[in-house]
C-alpha cells in the first residue's frame, strides 16, 4: 500500500491529519526539520517519523526509503523564530525540493498548505477577497516575501506538472486546543493586546475543521488555490472577547516599535489588527463538500480554555 | 460599546499590584493610609466607568431601534455581517447621527421612491465633511417604507482613521469598491454613492451647487446588478460647513484627501469647522433604470452617467429655486 507523506509533522495539525489517515487504516510517514516530541500519543501509535530538513538530501532519502502517492506539505515555517534567510531555504527552496521530488517520485497527490497573510491587510481591501486578488502584502513587509513565492511556486505547480494534482490551500488563522502556532498562542497571554482605534473584522478556523479541509482536498481530486475559512467573521476585540482575555489598548506607533524591536511577533502581522483581510471559501466549498462546523465561540475558547484555567478565576 | 476601551474588572488589584512593586520606591510622601485611598479611587472609576457604559443604552432612540429592529437579517450569529455591520452598536450610532439630523431640521421629499429592494442611491456632495451622508441615511432609516439602512461607500481614507474607521463599519459604512457594491447589491442592499467623491465634498464656497465630473463606477454596477438609480438632491449641504480654499499641502501633511479653510477661521478659530445651523432639503427622485452591457465603452457609460449627472443638477436647481432661507 502506497503511504501518506506529511510534512511539518511536529505541527499540532500535521499530528491532527496523522491521527485521522491512521485512523482510517492509512500509512503516514512524517517529516519534519524539528524534534517531534516522544512518546507519540497512543492515536499516533504506527506513524513513522523522519527528521529532515526539506531542502537537504535526506529528504530525497525518505521518499527512496517509502512509495508514497500523496504528500501533505503542511511544514511552513510561518513564525519569525527563525530569520528571514532560513524561513526561505525551508519555505522557498525546500518547498520546491519537496515539489520536484513529488514529480520524480510519480506522486499522485500534493497538498500545500499556504496562508491568508499573502493577500495582505490593507484599507483597500474589499471583502471578501477570493482567490485570483492580488497579493499585497508584500507591497509593505518584504518579509513575507517567502510565504509568497512558495504559493506562487505551487501554483505553477498546478499547470506545469498536472500529473501532480496540486492543490493549494490559503487558510486563514487557524486555531484550536493543540496548536502552538503564533495566533494560537497570543490568544492565550493573559493581557491580550488591541491596536487603539482599530477593531477590524477577523476569522479564524478551528483545527478540526482545517483538519478535515486537508482531507477533503485529499480525497477530491481538485486542483488549484483555495482559500479555506472559518464559520464567522468577527471583529478583533469580539474574539477577544470570546478567548475571555483581559485586553488593553495599545497606540499603533508604540506597537509597531514594540514589534521592530523587542517582541517576538512577526512585525508584518501587525497591520492585520488595523484593517480587514476577510477571505471567501466558497469556492473551496463548492468544490469538495467541505464545510465548518465549528463556532466562532467554541473555535476561540477551545483555543484558550486550558490556559485560562491555569491562570485562575483571575483570568477571567 | 465596544469602541470604548474597557477597564478591567480586577482594577483594584492591578492597581494595588502596579503600588507595590513601583509606587513604593517613587520618592514622594505619602500618606500612611494610601492603600485604602487607592482602593476607594478605583471603585469610583469602576462604578463611573459602568455608569458610562450603561448610559450609552439610554442614547439610543426609540424610533431608531425600532426601525433597525424591523430590518431583514444579514449577521452571522455573533451579530456582525462581514463588512462589519453590526445592527446592535448602529443602533447607538444612530441615535447620535439622528441629533445631528434634528440640528439640521431637514425636510423630506420623495422618500417613497426609495424602493424596498436593490438600489443606488446617489446625491450630490457637498460640506466638508459627510454630514449630507448622514441626513441622507437617517432619512432612509426613519422615514422610508420599509425603512432601509443604506450601505455607504467610503474613500480608503477612513478605513485609515482611528475609531472613525471602527464607528463607520459598524453602523454600514463599506469602502467604496466595486466588488464590495457588488456583492451588497446581490443581496439586495441599498447603496449610497457618491460618484463625486472627495471632489464633491471638498469643493470651495465658490463651486457651491456645481456638480464635479462623476466617475462611471456606479453606473456599470447598477447595469450589471440590474438595480434601480435613485437620483437625490441635498440642499442645504454647501452652507453647513464653508470652505473658501483647500490647502493641498496641509491635506498631504495629513495623508487627508482635501484639507478646507474656512472664512469664519479668524473669527472663531476651530469652531468655525462646526457646521452652521442650517436647514436641509433633501429631494428623492424616481427611480432611474438603465439597460445595455455593463463593459460597454466607456462613451457608452458616460452618456448614461451624464443623464443622472443632468437630473440631479435639475433637482438643486429647482429645490435652490424653492428655497426662501439658507437657515429656515
Amino acid at each position: 500500500m502506497a503511504a501518506i507523506l506529511i510534512s511539518g509533522i511536529a505541527g499540532g495539525l500535521a499530528q491532527r491529519v496523522a491521527q485521522r489517515l491512521l485512523a482510517a487504516g492509512q500509512k503516514v510517514v512524517g517529516v519534519d526539520y524539528r524534534e517531534v516530541r516522544t512518546p507519540l500519543p497512543a492515536d499516533l501509535q504506527g506513524l513513522i517519523l523522519h527528521r529532515a530538513h526539506y531542502n537537504k538530501t535526506v529528504i530525497e532519502d525518505v521518499f527512496k526509503h517509502h512509495t508514497f502517492d500523496t504528500v501533505l506539505h503542511l511544514g511552513r515555517a510561518g513564525n519569525l523564530k527563525e530569520s528571514a534567510g532560513k524561513r526561505f531555504d525551508l519555505n522557498v527552496v525546500g518547498s520546491q525540493k519537496i515539489m520536484n521530488l513529488c514529480v520524480q517520485h510519480g506522486i499522485k497527490r500534493l497538498v500545500v498548505l499556504s496562508t491568508f497573510h499573502i493577500y495582505g491587510a490593507h484599507p483597500s481591501n474589499h471583502i471578501p477577497i477570493a482567490e485570483d486578488e492580488p497579493l499585497r502584502a508584500g507591497l509593505e513587509f518584504p518579509q513575507i516575501a517567502d510565504a509568497i513565492q512558495m504559493d506562487n511556486m505551487a501554483s505553477t505547480w498546478v499547470y506545469r506538472h498536472p500529473e501532480v494534482k496540486t492543490v493549494i490551500l490559503r487558510a486563514t488563522n487557524i486555531v484550536g486546543p493543540t496548536l502552538k502556532n503564533t495566533m494560537s498562542e497570543f490568544l492565550r497571554l493573559r493581557h491580550v493586546p488591541y491596536l487603539l482605534g482599530f477593531n477590524p473584522m477577523s476569522q479564524f478556523v478551528h483545527e478540526e475543521d482545517m483538519t478535515a479541509a486537508v482531507l477533503a482536498a485529499w480525497q477530491s481530486d481538485v486542483v488549484g488555490i483555495f482559500n479555506v475559512a472559518g464559520t464567522a467573521v468577527i471583529p478583533w476585540r469580539t474574539a477577544l472577547e470570546l478567548a475571555r482575555a483581559i485586553t488593553f489598548p495599545v497606540p499603533a506607533p508604540i506597537a509597531s516599535v514594540f514589534m521592530r524591536t523587542a517582541g517576538n511577533f512577526p512585525q508584518y502581522l501587525i497591520n492585520f489588527f488595523r484593517y480587514p483581510c476577510v477571505i471567501t471559501d466558497r469556492a473551496f466549498q463548492k468544490a469538495t463538500g467541505w464545510a465548518p462546523t465549528v463556532s466562532a465561540q467554541e473555535t476561540l475558547w477551545s483555543t484558550v480554555a486550558q490556559a485560562r484555567t491555569q491562570y485562575g478565576a483571575a483570568g477571567r | 460599546m465596544s469602541v470604548f476601551p474597557k477597564l478591567p474588572e480586577n482594577l483594584q488589584a492591578v492597581a494595588q499590584a502596579v503600588w507595590q512593586s513601583v509606587g513604593r520606591s517613587l520618592p514622594v510622601d505619602l500618606p500612611e493610609d494610601f492603600q485604602p485611598k487607592l482602593d476607594e479611587i478605583c471603585s469610583r472609576l469602576l462604578s463611573l466607568a459602568q455608569a458610562a457604559s450603561g448610559a450609552h443604552k439610554h442614547l439610543i432612540d426609540p424610533e431608531v431601534a425600532a426601525a433597525i429592529d424591523s430590518l431583514p437579517n444579514h449577521v452571522n450569529e455573533q451579530g456582525f455581517d462581514a463588512w462589519g455591520l453590526c445592527p446592535q452598536e448602529a443602533k447607538f450610532y444612530y441615535s447620535i447621527s439622528r441629533h445631528l439630523y434634528d440640528y439640521f431640521r431637514p425636510e423630506i421629499f420623495g422618500i417613497e421612491n426609495v424602493p424596498a429592494g436593490r438600489a443606488l442611491i446617489v446625491p450630490n456632495h457637498s460640506g466638508q465633511l459627510p454630514l449630507d451622508g448622514a441626513v441622507v441615511s437617517v432619512a432612509c432609516l426613519l422615514q422610508a417604507r420599509p425603512p432601509r439602512l443604506v450601505r455607504a461607500m467610503a474613500e480608503r481614507w477612513v478605513s485609515t482613521l482611528p475609531f472613525v474607521n471602527e464607528m463607520f463599519a459598524r453602523s454600514g459604512v463599506v469602502l467604496g469598491d466595486p466588488i464590495n457594491c457588488r456583492n451588497l447589491l446581490e443581496d439586495d442592499q441599498a447603496i449610497l454613492v457618491f460618484p463625486e467623491g472627495v471632489k464633491g465634498s471638498g469643493k470651495p464656497w465658490q463651486q457651491r451647487y456645481q456638480l464635479q465630473p462623476f466617475g462611471r463606477g456606479f453606473m456599470r454596477l447598477a447595469l450589471q446588478s440590474r438595480s434601480p438609480i435613485i437620483p437625490v438632491a441635498v440642499i442645504g449641504g454647501e452652507e453647513s460647513i464653508i470652505s473658501i480654499y483647500n490647502w493641498k499641502g496641509l491635506a498631504r501633511l495629513l495623508r487627508a484627501p482635501y484639507a478646507p479653510v474656512s472664512p469664519l477661521l479668524p473669527l472663531l478659530g476651530p469652531l468655525a469647522y462646526f457646521p452652521l445651523p442650517v436647514k436641509f432639503r433633501v429631494y428623492f427622485g424616481e427611480p432611474m433604470e438603465f439597460t445595455g452591457p455593463f463593459d460597454d465603452e466607456d462613451a457608452i457609460i458616460q452618456a448614461k452617467v451624464d443623464k443622472v449627472a443632468a437630473r440631479i443638477q435639475q433637482m438643486i436647481d429647482d429645490g435652490l429655486r424653492a428655497r426662501r432661507s439658507v437657515f429656515f
